[in-house]
């Protein structure tokens, strides 16, 4: 897949070159392409001083970042303690069968991207589920499957 | 500024500020273990095997890390500390995958550098082949002709299609430098002036007089037999292991200077006091020379002969007169040679009585082919219960059949005889070939076991008795030939010790870390390995097998000797003897099976030309990275992913070819391990000379 | 509760923090809107958390005269009824307004002291004009115009006021350090990477009252000699950071922060640094490596940030609730802040209830309150059949403290007695039906999957802890796993570079301490009696079933037979013993065999 590097040029441009900004200018590549490209790092660590090892090395060490394209919807199950008393396993389960793929996987006709989340902090209504950036509380197996249903529309 | 003083290990140390635990320690010559600590680089805290102990605080500190400060009390080897450490290496072991030494290499008892001596082979140089092969087993000839090859039973040649000839390579390196007219005599190390008298001139007492007088000692070995070889000379016949090989094998050893009695036996001609007297230590190297009873009705009578017994006298006559019908009765390699021999001295048929199936034969599946190919007949599921001499002079045997009921102890399942089976058969010959036993009781003062055996740490061969040793089959029982070398090369270090007043430990013990079993080997490991057949080994045409006693396997031709050798997979590790994980896991006694668990798979990187980077073996400790980084400014290496499953990896994760040459060889200095090597550096010992193992 | 000022319109005040959104909140919200842009006579306002989660999504009515409504668990069918009854009608729905059992309002406001949570679910946190008209940056300006950093200093000091991160540090000194050192540089920063799950008193502050932390960290600032400042906030918090930039945004824009703050001189500028996804940098070296575009992998102290920390400059890191903390101090002094608590621990503590609570949600309570209160009286204990079994305190660096010790006063040092921690503030409740040794599998799960990876007793031995739980959660344990693990824990907390390494064990450790006979169990009889490890338990229905029905329902399988009113019966040769029918059966009436 190729990328229109013109907009890891902005991004760069936006957010600066230093290597204080790896995080930053990262982030501001998977906004754009929901994944971060390898030929955005190239970019990257060809317009700044950062380096390709220091870029990889931040993109794969923390868990927001993903290497490959996703799903249009990230469908993220929270295991918080919370979550995982009330029963996050099922909810995952429950998600998995419904969607027919495992967890960290895309869906075939990649509209839906299923993952875990470690907490999103709303434990009060556990157990949740984050669709994009929206929390879903008190669910069950079938509320969380129903949460499919409705997108499905 | 003024310096600093603390407390290190109880003494008081002043140091200059800004001194870590670490450098004062070693101010004081005292050795903290580290892999992260790369000394031109900021300390990075991550192996912590450097740990130690401050009064005060509950946690350990890293001492590469840590400042002295005014006043610590530092313990650099307490109780907890050296806990840490050892779980520490534990943990690293638990996630490190691949072999110290190849599985050969580990698996032979005599310890032989086999990919070194395979490697020397296939760049075509026999004789630097032989010379490492005698760093650690001093019969080549002899054991490339005899020896049962555990080597190659833990080939990983076999995943791919066969295992490699490890042993007919070794022979024909062997044969090789003696054919060539000039023989490989070693140079030893000039007289001590000490003596060791050695009791038998079978495979054991000819390695440890080999070291022994390496090392500077005069040895005499006293033998009850007339010539040297014992067991392999009177146990093994002279089609697969012709007399000359022997004598010549043995001629080395005497040209050393070693000194022979032979006709001479323990407790007959010669008593364990006279023995101790005359000499400054004494080795016992009897051999099981006792053939075991079948405790069958009959088994003495005239006609019926002890299987190592009749091998022994056809050993000393070819022309040993035996009967037309022979019953050998066994499933050994005694009881195969036994059965080839008696057709070689004419006999017409030959059978071979066996209680349980083909499959629990503990005879060499090689030795049972040949067997057959020359007309020996297998009658399985059968045993004597009686043997009757008619007047004639025949024999007749009674024998039942069996079937296999549970298993027993040995895990093999326990032949039944079955009820009104029996019949008899007409003979005019018997062998029984069913074992041997040990006889150590001329052995005065040495403490015996309870079957007989005598009684000697394994790994030093020391005995009850201060200055003698013993090992080979009088201390295991009957075993294979390699195992008696292994024993007494491991003697003759021992000896050396004791006699030079030293604490008596034995040859150094070094940690080996294996990839597994044949059958947990990943795929990954052998995939790149194409195809290529075994070497058969050429056999002497077959009429000449069945009537004469000329050796059967002819040797390797010169030209098939380098293609079979380059089969060579050369398992082991490029590192494992600069490895400080190594190292280490000897030093604390670590083990990877305190915590087994998922670990890295196997994950080789060769496409640089001249580094290799193997991750498997990777520890983590971050040293390459930070060289890149910091000292090189190259970015070549970086740490990946997070957690257990970070792994060490250039950037973008492409193949190391792409990582340039940029300060290469001071990476490959500093890793720690075996993860980083230069492709020049060979899996190989390649150690070629003797020498005494560095201390305890 | 009353509003601050009174209106001649009635107000409409939507709860609108992530926790009332994921409750249901923004559909109302957007009714509300809808109906008051189709000219329905009222403000529409929103709120952040009030902390009472359990009755979310909540919606407050203030009449005229000022009298507050407060409605519970408002559903988008009642807040129509809502508006048209009340709003419109001016009669307000009794039954839907948050009420409580006798006793149960006094305990659950009673005993709380609001210092950090003082404004939230009680002022738009996207409103600078509702912060300052609760005197908001009046501390700021106080500091900066009739104070010298000493004096703050001296004030934050004598309050006794320590680190609400977790480990307690006296905030005082910390800022203490970071004064004396000379440097033309120094930075501030509020650790918002609020970590542990089950932890959510960051989120919802930030939520709920911006700039309450933005003003502390200005006097912080101020205090140490700083004048540039990051919030380090977890991605996983959106709305969070988008209340910040706001809240930044608008006090720049009325000098309140930025160059030469209120003509003073002062200078002040504060950053929001997303976090990318990793626990460890909560672990403060970790965290300001990641500020500086690294992995976050945590460093040796010393140096300690105080003397070299962002950039190599002297540094002060406290959290987002160390940080709230600071404008209250100021305002109302020393003595004020320090009258709460207990003698080593002074002020509030902000506890996030969750798990097999009644009422989840966020408390703030003086410190040296016992458990038993928060847990039962102001948390209402299970709110099912159940008893309370623990309360597990300081997420995967804390500890499963058992009922038995639930006179344990809250404080740094009781609770640490208990091998527990207090932590951030987390409080996940757990009754019968949680299986301790899960849940030690599940903190382990959490904390090697967040080892960053670079010391060998975190990375390889936080895996061979989970990897002994894992096999004794499915019935494989072995007599001596509980040993090897005993002893491998307690290498792993001694031999451990960074706070998350030290602490991981302790979720075993205290597990093992107070339900050993939980893992015994498992290793011997296999058995779990809670009924969560699926290998080592069956179900079955009992006499009480009613034959309502849900258990067949919802059973993932189709195991469970029964006609309606009648018996209901589970196949155990079909059933995988997910455990679904127990969590959903109202009568208790599946049972753990």
């Amino acid at each position: 897949m190729t990328i229109d590097l013109k907009k890891v040029d902005a991004i760069v441009a936006a957010k600066g070159t230093q290597s204080q900004y790896a995080i930053p200018v990262l982030q501001g590549v998977q906004e754009e392409f929901r994944y971060v490209p390898r030929e955005a790092i190239e970019r990257i660590a060809e317009l700044t001083e950062m380096t390709e090892s220091q870029l990889y090395g931040v993109a794969t060490f923390y868990s927001q970042f993903r290497l490959q394209p996703v799903g249009e919807k990230i469908i993220k199950v929270c295991h918080g303690t919370a979550c995982h008393v009330g029963g996050a396993e099922g909810l995952t389960e429950a998600l998995e069968a419904r969607l027919g793929v495992k967890s960290g996987e895309n869906t075939e006709d990649m509209k839906y991207t299923l993952d875990s989340v470690a907490c999103v902090g709303c434990c009060s209504l556990a157990p949740v589920v984050m669709v994009d950036d929206l929390t879903f509380g008190r669910l069950d197996r079938k509320k969380a499957a129903k949460i499919i249903d409705d997108l499905e529309g | 500024m003024e310096k600093i003083t603390f407390t290190l290990d109880g003494q008081q140390v002043s140091v200059e500020p800004g001194t870590t635990i670490l450098q004062a320690a070693e101010s004081q010559g005292k050795k903290i273990p580290t892999f992260c600590h790369v000394k031109k680089l900021k300390p990075f805290a991550s192996c912590f095997v450097c740990v130690v102990e401050m009064e005060g605080r509950a946690n350990l500190l890293p001492s590469c890390s840590t400042l002295v400060g005014e006043g610590m009390v530092i313990k650099t080897s307490s109780d907890r500390v050296r806990k840490a450490r050892k779980t520490c290496v534990d943990l690293l072991l638990s996630d490190h995958l691949g072999d110290c030494l190849g599985p050969c290499m580990s698996s032979c008892p005599a310890g032989i550098d086999i990919p070194g001596f395979i490697k020397h082979l296939a760049e075509g140089e026999p004789r630097k082949a032989l010379e490492l092969i005698k760093h650690n087993m001093p019969l080549p000839a002899i054991l490339g002709r005899v020896c049962t090859r555990p080597c190659e039973e833990a080939c990983r040649r076999q995943l791919v299609e066969k295992e490699l000839a490890i042993c007919h390579l070794k022979r024909y390196a062997a044969d090789y430098v003696s054919k060539s007219g000039d023989e490989y005599q070693p140079t030893c190390e000039p007289s001590t002036g000490k003596t060791v008298g050695i009791v038998g001139a079978g495979p054991s007492g000819l390695t440890a007089a080999y070291y022994l007088q390496l090392l500077g000692h005069q040895c005499t070995i006293y033998d009850m037999h007339e010539a040297p070889g014992g067991m392999v000379r009177y146990g093994i016949p002279s089609y697969r292991l012709p007399r000359d090989v022997i004598d010549r094998e043995a001629e080395i050893i005497e040209k050393m200077g070693c000194e022979f009695q032979f006709n001479t036996k323990l407790g007959r001609d010669v008593s364990m006091d006279q023995l101790r007297d005359r000499h400054d230590a004494v080795y016992l190297a009897l051999g099981a020379q006792k053939a075991s009873s079948m405790r069958v009705e009959g088994e003495n009578l005239e006609g019926v002969l002890p299987g190592i017994g009749f091998l022994g006298a056809v050993s000393r006559d070819e022309n040993f007169p035996i009967g037309r019908k022979v019953m050998v009765v066994g499933g050994g390699n005694t009881a195969i040679d036994a059965s080839r021999t008696a057709l070689r001295l004419g006999a017409d048929e030959v059978s071979i009585l066996y209680r349980r199936t083909r499959k629990e034969m503990p005879a060499w599946e090689e030795e049972i082919v040949a067997a057959e190919e020359e007309g020996v007949k297998l009658e399985l599921l059968a045993a004597p219960t009686r043997i009757e001499r008619n007047e004639d002079g025949t024999l007749n045997v009674t024998c039942i059949r069996m079937e296999l009921g549970e298993p027993d102890d040995s895990g093999r399942r326990r032949p039944v005889p079955q009820e009104g089976s029996e019949h008899i058969r007409v003979m005019d010959n018997v062998i029984a070939a069913i074992g041997q036993g040990v006889d150590a009781t001329m052995a005065d003062g040495v403490s015996l076991e309870r079957w007989g055996n005598i009684q000697a740490d394994s790994h030093t061969m020391r005995t009850s008795v201060p200055e003698v040793f013993a090992g080979g089959d009088c201390v295991t029982g009957a075993d294979i030939a390699v195992t008696a070398v292994g024993a007494g090369r491991r003697a003759a270090i021992s000896i050396d010790q004791f006699i030079r007043g030293e604490e008596v430990v034995g040859d150094e013990r070094r940690y080996q870390h294996e990839m597994g079993p044949l059958n947990v080997i990943q795929p990954a490991v052998y995939a790149k390995f194409e195809k290529a057949e075994r070497t058969p080994m050429p056999h002497l045409e077959d009429e000449k097998r069945r009537t004469t006693f000329e050796e059967v396997e002819t040797g390797f031709m010169d030209q098939k000797v380098i293609e079979e050798a380059k089969r060579c997979m050369e398992c082991g590790c490029r590192d494992a003897h600069e490895c400080k994980l190594r190292d280490y896991a000897t030093e604390f006694g670590s083990s990877a099976e305190t915590y087994a668990g998922a670990h890295r798979d196997f994950e080789l990187d060769e496409s640089h030309d001249s580094i290799v980077y193997e991750s498997h073996k990777c520890i983590q400790c971050g040293n390459c990275v930070r060289l890149t980084e910091e000292e090189i400014g190259s970015h070549a290496m970086g740490f990946v992913g997070r957690g257990f499953t970070s792994r060490v990896k250039p950037a973008l994760d492409v193949a190391m070819a792409l990582v340039g040459h940029e300060g290469l060889e001071a990476i490959v200095d500093n890793c720690p391990v075996g993860a980083l090597t230069l492709k020049s550096d060979s899996v190989a010992t390649l150690k070629p000379k003797f020498e005494r193992p560095k201390g305890a | 509760m009353q509003a601050a000022d009174k209106k001649t319109r009635k107000q409409i005040v939507v709860g609108m923090s992530t926790c009332n959104i994921a409750a249901g909140s923004q559909d109302v919200f957007d009714l509300v809107q809808e109906r008051v842009d189709a000219g329905l006579d009222a403000d529409v306002k929103i709120t952040g958390c009030f902390g009472m989660c359990f009755s979310e999504p909540q919606v407050q009515v203030i009449d005229e005269d000022g009298t507050t409504h407060l409605y519970s668990g408002v559903s988008k069918a009642r807040i129509k009824k809502i508006l048209d009854q009340h709003v419109e009608g001016g009669e307000p729905v009794d039954k839907w307004e948050n009420h409580f059992a006798e006793g149960e309002d006094l305990a659950l406001m009673g005993k709380q002291k609001r210092i950090v949570l003082r404004n939230c679910g009680v002022i738009d946190p996207e409103s600078l004009d509702e912060y300052l008209a609760v005197d908001g940056y009046q501390a700021l300006e106080k500091v900066l115009k009739e104070q010298t950093p000493e004096e703050v200093i001296a004030t934050v000091t004598e309050a006794g006021l320590r680190g609400r991160g977790g480990a307690g540090f006296p905030t005082g000194l910390k800022w203490k350090f970071t004064h004396g050192y000379e440097n033309d540089k120094k930075y501030v920063i509020c650790n918002a990477d609020e970590g542990d799950p089950g932890a959510f008193m960051d989120r919802a502050t930030l939520e709920s009252d911006p700039h309450a932390v933005l003003e502390g960290m200005a006097i912080g600032g101020f205090a140490t000699g700083a004048d540039e400042a990051y919030v380090y906030c977890r991605a996983e918090y959106p709305m969070a950071i988008e209340r910040l930039n706001k809240a930044i945004a608008d006090a720049e824009a009325r000098n309140l922060l930025g160059e030469n703050i209120m003509g003073t001189g002062f200078n002040f500028s504060i950053h929001v640094k997303e976090g990318a996804g990793a626990f460890v940098c909560g672990e403060e070296t970790a965290l300001l490596i990641s500020i500086e575009g690294q992995r976050g992998m945590p460093r040796v102290r010393p140096p300690f940030p105080a003397e070299s920390g962002l950039f190599g400059k002297p540094t002060t890191i406290n959290n987002v609730e160390t940080w709230a903390n600071v404008p209250w101090i100021i305002r109302n002094g020393a003595e004020a802040y320090a009258a709460n608590g207990t003698e080593k621990s002074k002020g509030t503590k902000v506890f996030a209830l969750a798990g097999k609570i009644k009422h989840g949600g966020l408390v703030e309570v003086p410190m040296g309150i016992t458990l038993d209160e928060v847990v039962h009286e102001i948390g209402g204990g299970t709110g099912t059949k159940r008893e309370v079994k623990a309360v597990q305190m300081g997420g995967p660096s804390g500890g499963c403290v058992p009922r038995t010790l639930f006179d344990t006063h809250v404080d740094y040092d009781e609770v640490n007695k208990t091998g527990a921690i207090m932590g951030s503030g987390g409080m996940v409740v757990m009754d019968e039906t949680t299986c301790m040794v899960d849940v030690a599998r599940y903190f382990l799960t959490f904390t090697r999957a967040e080892s960053c990876g670079k010391c060998t007793f975190c990375r390889v031995g936080t895996t061979r802890m989970l990897e002994i739980l894992e096999r004794i959660c499915a019935g494989d344990g072995k007599p001596e796993d509980i040993p090897l693990l005993e002893d491998l824990a307690e290498q792993i907390k001694n031999t451990s570079l960074c706070g998350l390494g030290q602490t991981a064990p302790n979720p075993v450790l205290t597990t093992l301490r107070y339900f050993r006979e939980e893992y015994e169990e498992h290793i011997h009889d296999k058995k779990c009696r809670a009924g969560k490890c699926r290998n080592l338990c069956k179900y079955e229905i009992t006499e009480d079933c009613t034959g309502c029905t849900v258990c067949a329902i919802n059973c993932p399988v189709d195991a469970i037979t029964g006609a309606k009113k009648e018996l209901h019966i589970i196949d155990p040769e079909v059933c995988i013993s997910c455990g679904v029918c127990r969590e959903v059966c109202n009568f208790e009436s599946v049972k753990v065999i």
